[in-house]
């Protein structure tokens, strides 16, 4: 059971790197970025290809994280230049048509073969008690915690985080006062899309195929919605609470066939509608007067 | 009355109708492979069909009620799974199982509908979505009953065996779906669904449940893709695998619904149709599969980045056109029976108090609304107007103090069920609905369509253009009369009306003023009338109540109210105070 729980860390990790960027791309850019995985996926493919080539992991790697951040940065420019006065609906609507073309790109040029991805931090692996604990482990799941509370730190206690913050808040009121919005909108993309690129390459070996890496966007959106599209505290504790669920579920059945396991991708739309009920208990209208 | 005004708003229609049975009439029964329908092409004219149908669900879901759902393929998998059961544990007919499909996806409709309640725009965007993964992963472990083994179980009825009589059923499917939803979505029902995009509180103002309105959405785009589930089984014939409903697919499907602007028919038929034909071409000429997927990509963000109407808003008959009729005749003048105030009131608030955490937004206020009479609120900006309708309609519900009328005590009812037992209001900002007419929009304030005449007499009196003039083509400030005009068309006992002449011309204000003063008489009803137009106000009331941070300051008629010292020096600020020489602190006290 609890080296199950532990396993789960590494799936939890990413989910909660993948929701705390999806929050700061909400906090920041004011778009909930369903493509957010689906860029990162065709940076993780292009990386693939470079190693097959002979390349060094690590020089691929970095490949791939300069080529995420640079489709993202062009996403964010094209947002800010189109949608900027858009509503948040339609923005991330525009999302979900970026998603589709990187899917079907990504899905063209690969044709979702059999990938070689470089297993991380492989040579890393120490037992504590009876539970194993892999470098994958490790790094993703210190990974979401140290990048969300550098996050959080450069948000609420630096000059930039004030005007992101103003820059999600009122645009043009920030853009008045001389803050070039355009310009912080495409750097937000960017550190995301460099991020999301990050845990993919990470989790890749254990995923595999195209959709399985790019619907990882659903889980890191239940971490999110559980941080209530805000706190990133609370959306990496909700990432690892769903991959440790996750990990653990199939136990569930062994004693009495209860069927639970069966469910288990039900999981993530039963936490998500949770979440969003109790954060949204309040709320009566959708407008003010 | 000839066929063309009894067909009403749906003559327009028809053109694109008959077109469309007329050339997949043509494409059917053309000999061997002439038809455009030939054998080869019969199976992508099917999926065509089937696809509309899909689209059709998505697309009036997003293009009518403004709800972005991902899950729209996962209810057509839903109903598919049942179909596919039922092919092969029970033989009951074709049509009994298409039925028995769409009745079982309506359950689901319901608990995604329910969820829409609360969780709207984006976030129910989340919910579908993880809803959409969640079914593909039971479908994982729960196979689709049948597509382990290799037979072939005849799906398609008895007649409809070929893939071109099988294309004709779908078809026609496909059109009656269409043209039920066209006629259901001209109903108050269908009318409220672009009610509740364009405004939430408008909607409950109009006396309709914001709730109920989103889960019939959802039910109706449910049923629509349960019957595409069920000829999804005899499009395949029997074998279909959960790979089919990707969470993927329903994304493609929505970026397509809003490529095209798939909530009418022809739209979902064009959508249908690049769904189906661009991949086959793909196909056929060796290109990649997924050119498809990057195009509607491309060309959802396109669509939006144009306002979103998609390309079939460019069609002619979807174009807002004109009315040809007259403009409605004034009706007689009616002598406005002027009451005398103090009469018995019809609506009693008593001692309403309204907190927003520490500020006290209204304080102990009291207003009576005599009968029959025309009662005005006065008051400078942020006095606490609008969270007296807002409390009073029942849009801010924690208040302290009593809402009575005609005895019946108000407190416990939703803003809707106020709306519903004669307590109606305008808003501030305008909310009359760009897509609707002008008598849809009325209608919709209504629980049975008003009769023909009496519609007519209500335009004529607020001179408002004919009831089939589009409300797009109409200017803002006789948008705003429509509103008032629509919060009467019910009867209401007493009408709220928030700011009415704000935006309005000097004579259209005047005129409006006049009309105002008729109400009583013509309408049985009183009226509470907030207003920053003092003349307007002075003119119309036979009673004013003034407020100022939250207080009634005076209280009286219009001469009474405006010759008090207090309430200039509530608008104007304190160097009146030397300018009248009262003795204002003395007044106060």
């Amino acid at each position: 059971m609890l080296d199950l729980a532990v396993a789960g860390l590494a799936g939890g990790g990413v989910y909660a790197l993948i929701g705390v960027c999806l929050v700061l791309s909400f906090r920041v850019g004011a778009v909930i970025n369903f493509s957010q995985t689906f860029s990162a996926v065709l940076a993780v493919y292009v990386m693939s290809e470079f190693i097959a080539h002979g390349w060094n992991q690590w020089l691929a790697i970095v490949a791939a994280l300069v080529m995420g951040g640079f489709i993202s940065a062009v996403q964010g420019w094209v947002m800010s230049r189109l949608f900027s006065n858009a509503s948040v609906l339609v923005r991330s609507t525009v999302t979900i048509g970026m998603a589709l073309s990187f899917f079907g790109i990504t899905t063209r040029i690969f044709h979702d073969t059999q990938r070689l991805f470089p297993r991380l931090f492989s040579s890393v692996k120490f037992k504590i008690g009876t539970v194993t604990v892999t470098g994958a482990t490790i790094a993703s799941f210190l990974g979401a915690i140290v990048i969300a509370l550098v996050v959080w730190l450069v948000l609420g206690r630096t000059r930039v985080g004030v005007i992101l913050r103003a820059v999600s808040g009122r645009p043009v009121t920030a853009e008045l006062m001389g803050v070039r919005t355009s310009r912080y909108v495409v750097f937000v993309w960017t550190l995301t899309g460099v991020l999301t690129t990050a845990a993919i390459v990470i989790t890749a070996p254990s995923r595999r195929s195209i959709p399985n890496m790019a619907f990882l966007i659903v889980p890191g959106l239940a971490a999110a919605i559980i941080g209530s599209m805000r706190s990133f505290l609370l959306t990496v504790v909700g990432g690892i609470a769903i991959g440790m669920i996750e990990s653990v579920a199939p136990m569930w059945d062994r004693g009495e066939k209860l069927g639970i396991g069966d469910y288990r991708p039900a999981l993530s739309f039963v936490m998500v509608t949770l979440a969003l009920l109790w954060s949204q208990r309040k709320e009566t209208w959708n407008e003010s007067r | 009355m000839n066929l063309a005004e009894r067909l009403g708003d749906h003559r327009r229609l028809m053109v694109p109708t008959i077109l469309l049975v007329v050339v997949a009439l043509l494409g059917v029964l053309a000999p061997g492979n002439v038809g455009f329908i030939g054998s080869t092409w019969a199976a992508v004219a099917i999926t065509a069909a089937v696809q509309g149908l899909i689209a059709l669900s998505a697309g009036m879901l997003f293009g009518r009620a403004g709800l972005l759902s991902l899950c729209a393929v996962s209810f057509v998998g839903i109903s598919a799974w049942v179909n596919a059961w039922l092919v092969v544990h029970a033989s009951l007919p074709f049509f009994v199982n298409v039925l028995i499909g769409a009745i079982a996806v309506i359950p689901f409709g319901i608990l995604v509908g329910g969820l829409a309640v609360r969780l709207r725009g984006v976030n129910l965007a989340i919910v579908t979505l993880t809803f959409a993964a969640a079914v593909v992963g039971v479908f994982g472990s729960h196979k689709f009953p049948g597509s382990q083994d290799d037979k072939n179980r005849g799906a398609r009825p008895i007649g409809f065996q070929s893939d071109r009589m099988y294309f004709l059923l779908c078809f026609m499917v496909l059109v009656a779906c269409g043209l039920a939803l066209e006629w259901y979505g001209r109903r108050r029902n269908g009318l409220a669904w672009r009610a509740v995009r364009s405004s939430e509180r408008a909607t409950a103002g109009a006396g309709l449940s914001v709730p109920m309105v989103k889960v019939n959405a959802f039910v109706v785009s449910a049923v629509l893709a349960g019957i595409a589930g069920g000829l999804f089984m005899g499009q395949y014939k029997g074998s279909i695998s959960e790979a089919t409903f990707l969470p993927v697919a329903s994304m493609v499907l929505v970026a397509s619904a809003v490529m095209v602007g798939a909530q009418s028919l022809s739209g979902a038929v064009l959508a249908g149709l690049l769904a189906s034909v661009i991949p086959e071409i793909f196909d056929r000429n060796g290109w990649a599969t997924e050119y498809p997927q990057i195009l509607f990509g491309l060309g959802a963000i396109q669509a939006l980045s144009q306002g979103g109407g998609g390309i079939s808003a460019g069609f002619p008959w979807r174009r807002p056109q004109h009315s040809t009729r007259p403009t409605p005749e004034p009706p007689p003048e009616v002598a406005a029976t002027a009451i005398a105030a103090g009469g018995a009131a019809i609506l009693d608030i008593r001692n309403l108090t309204v907190r927003y955490g520490a500020l006290t937004a209204l304080s102990e206020v009291n207003v009576k609304v005599p009968a029959q009479t025309v009662v005005g609120v006065i008051g400078p900006n942020g006095a606490g107007k609008s969270t007296l309708v807002d409390a009073v309609c029942g849009f801010v519900t924690n208040y302290n103090g009593d809402v009575v009328l005609n005895g019946r005590p108000f407190d416990a009812m939703s803003a809707t069920n106020r709306a519903r037992a004669g307590l109606r209001r305008t808003f501030q900002q305008g909310r009359a609905i760009p897509e609707l007419t002008v008598g849809q929009y009325i209608n919709l304030s209504v629980a049975k369509p008003l009769p023909a005449d009496e519609l007519e007499q209500l335009l004529g009196f607020f001179q408002l253009p004919p009831a089939d003039e589009p409300i797009s083509l109409i200017d803002v400030g006789t948008r705003r009369i429509l509103e008032v005009a629509a919060s009467l068309a019910s009867r209401p006992q007493v009408v709220f009306l928030d700011e009415p002449a704000a935006g309005l011309g000097a004579e259209q204000s005047a005129l409006l003023g006049q009309h105002i003063k008729e109400i009583p008489a013509r309408f049985g009803c009183s009226v509470l009338l907030i207003e920053h137009n003092v003349e307007l106000v002075a003119e119309v009331c036979s009673e004013i109540t003034v407020i100022d941070f939250g207080v009634v300051i005076a209280h009286g008629t219009p001469n009474e109210v405006l010759s008090n010292p207090i309430v200039a020096r509530a608008y104007l600020g304190e160097e009146i105070e030397h300018e009248v020489g009262v003795d204002v602190e003395g007044a106060l006290q």
